[in-house]
């Protein structure tokens, strides 16, 4: 062969051989599994008896016919936007706060951010030992400010304030993200809007509300998108936060998935459920999509 | 002046909220005992007591769970890393056919809900014969960090000038002699980010460990965290100790490589 169509047939080539290590991954990871979840999603299969009947469209029937499943999608609707909304309305003030400072941002910044970093199953019981009805910090300080009534209140294990209390949980470990997140757009802005604002009279709030807000519309609406998918996929902080109890008032989608595929061994069910998962989330991710592509034109 | 100083008290009290938890978990590791359930307990341990570090580290086999996280989050760093390197260095330098379906299908894979693959990942690897061996959990916990790294060294390389290597090619190097004598050294804050990141995600799977793994011996912390806290004879302060011992290495990471860590979150993830 010709040296230079040798050379050019390898740099044609060169961008898809660097791809397929990734790519062979990722489709062998993620798309067939994937597929294979689907798939099962039609067939009575049971783990540990092999594959069964075709069955069509029973375990969606199935899904949509239990009371359980309403139950963990209303939850995971108030977990999601719950934690969406508190850990972006917190993290967007600590960072406005943090950007006015002129010494010491990035020692704040460091110091704040360390939650995000720590393994979840370590924060998840590190918290139920805060909130330990006999001896955690918390009741043994409502006991010495002299509320004795909440001295050993189940703050996990309470159907009313299980959601809570995993919500405040969940926004320790969520606002560093948001927060360095945001503080690395707020950098970004030029200064100069700031200065016009200043020139035609603006107060700081006028400030933040008519040049710092508009400015971070963009990287607020991504992180609302990034956060609802990493938190209505993530399963290990509820489970070993709460396990989904008191009286399934905790149980979110994940949990339930879980709990139908290893728990009931129902596999064509479970395959259905995150089936129905992922089509949930695929919809609002288009939404967040959509609304984005308005904002940007 | 006031309000600065406001403010800066402000920032304090949110810094001790935010570090509190993490200073009382430790501390209770090394209470003893009797201060842990006195009924107004100790703020600050009246002697050191290593007797739940010990009893964790030993008597409960963390020694060799923390062997196995240390390996599954090592070899899935370096595998994924090396993988998205050169996929990443493609995407982000090369114009070819099919280059914007590839990248949309790579963030696609990254938004799939690990719990959907947890199900068929138990199915396959059983019949691959990898349930249960560390390949099988490694390979697992790849599923996180190979799209996540692809996505973000993408968005590094991007930001390393061209001239550079296009000067090292007129030199006579190849291609790949450039991405590897002249882009790679430039890219290595954000390689080693990358890396980073992917070590702290394997570090934290608890959900494929408890799906893949099923002998003691190839536990990972979590997982074992997530076991013997069902256990009525593990003590909160057994707990503590572990949960100390499980976060000590990623505390020993972010003290050397913090800067990689917010410029691996910052400038990758979200751009592009």
């Amino acid at each position: 062969m010709n040296p230079t169509v040798n050379s050019r047939w390898q740099s044609a080539a060169l961008p898809y051989l660097m791809l397929a290590p990734a790519l062979l991954l990722l489709t062998g990871l993620t798309v067939v599994p994937l597929l294979y979840s689907v798939g099962l999603s039609f067939f009575e299969a049971r783990l540990g008896h092999g594959s069964g009947a075709f069955v069509g469209l029973a375990n969606y029937q199935r899904v949509l016919a239990d009371p359980r499943f309403w139950n963990s999608l209303a939850n995971t609707v108030v977990w999601v936007t719950g934690s969406v909304l508190s850990q972006i309305a917190v993290g967007v003030v600590l960072a406005v706060l943090l950007n006015q400072l002129q010494a010491g941002r990035v020692f704040f910044r460091s110091a704040l951010f360390f939650p995000w970093v720590m393994p979840v199953a370590v924060i998840a019981f590190l918290w139920r030992w805060i909130f330990n009805p006999q001896n955690g910090i918390v009741n043994v300080t409502m006991r010495d400010i002299g509320l004795d009534s909440m001295g050993a209140f189940p703050w996990l294990t309470d159907p009313d304030t299980a959601m809570g209390t995993a919500l405040i949980v969940n926004l320790w470990r969520g606002v560093p993200f948001v927060l360095v997140m945001v503080l690395a757009a707020l950098q970004g802005i030029p200064r100069d809007e700031y200065e016009a604002a200043r020139i035609s009279g603006a107060g700081p709030l006028r400030e933040f509300w008519f040049v710092t807000l508009p400015n971070l519309k963009l990287i607020i609406a991504t992180l609302m998108l990034l956060r609802t998918m990493q938190i209505a996929n993530n399963y290990s902080m509820m489970a070993l936060l709460t396990g989904g109890g008191p009286a399934e008032s905790t149980e979110i989608l994940p949990l339930l998935v879980y709990f139908e595929a290893f728990g009931a061994h129902q596999l064509g069910k479970a395959s259905a459920l995150a089936v129905l998962l992922l089509l949930l989330l695929g919809i609002v991710a288009a939404g967040y999509v959509r609304l984005l592509k308005g904002e940007q034109r | 002046m006031i309000a600065r100083a406001c403010l800066y008290l402000l920032l304090v009290l949110v810094a001790l909220a935010m570090l509190f938890p993490i200073a009382w978990m430790v501390l209770t590791a090394i209470k003893p005992t009797t201060e842990i359930y006195a009924f107004k307990p100790t703020w600050l341990p009246s002697e050191i007591d290593w007797s739940h570090l010990k009893q964790a580290w030993i008597d409960r086999k963390f020694n060799q769970y923390f062997l196995n996280s240390l390996l599954v989050a090592t070899i899935t760093a370096l595998f994924a890393t090396v993988v998205s390197v050169l996929g990443g260095y493609a995407l982000s330098r090369f114009e070819f056919r099919g280059k914007r379906l590839i990248s949309a299908y790579v963030l696609a894979v990254y938004l799939v809900p690990v719990i959907l693959l947890a199900l068929p990942f138990y199915l396959i690897l059983s019949a691959v014969g990898l349930f249960d061996t560390m390949p099988g959990l490694i390979l697992a916990v790849s599923t996180y960090a190979v799209p996540f790294s692809v996505w973000v060294l993408r968005g590094f390389f991007a930001q390393v000038p061209p001239e550079i290597e296009e000067a090292a090619i007129v030199d006579g190097a190849s291609r790949l002699g450039a991405l590897y004598w002249v882009v790679l050294p430039v890219a290595i804050p954000g390689i080693l980010a990358t890396a980073l990141f992917s070590f702290i995600l394997a570090w934290d799977d608890y959900l494929f460990a408890l799906i893949v793994v099923q002998s003691d011996s190839l536990r990972t912390l979590p997982l074992a965290i997530g076991l013997l806290a069902s256990d009525y004879e593990v003590s909160d302060g057994l707990m503590m100790a572990m949960g100390t011992i499980t976060t000590l290495p990623i505390v020993i990471l972010y003290l050397f490589f913090q800067r990689y860590f917010i410029s691996g979150l910052t400038s990758g993830s979200v751009k592009g």
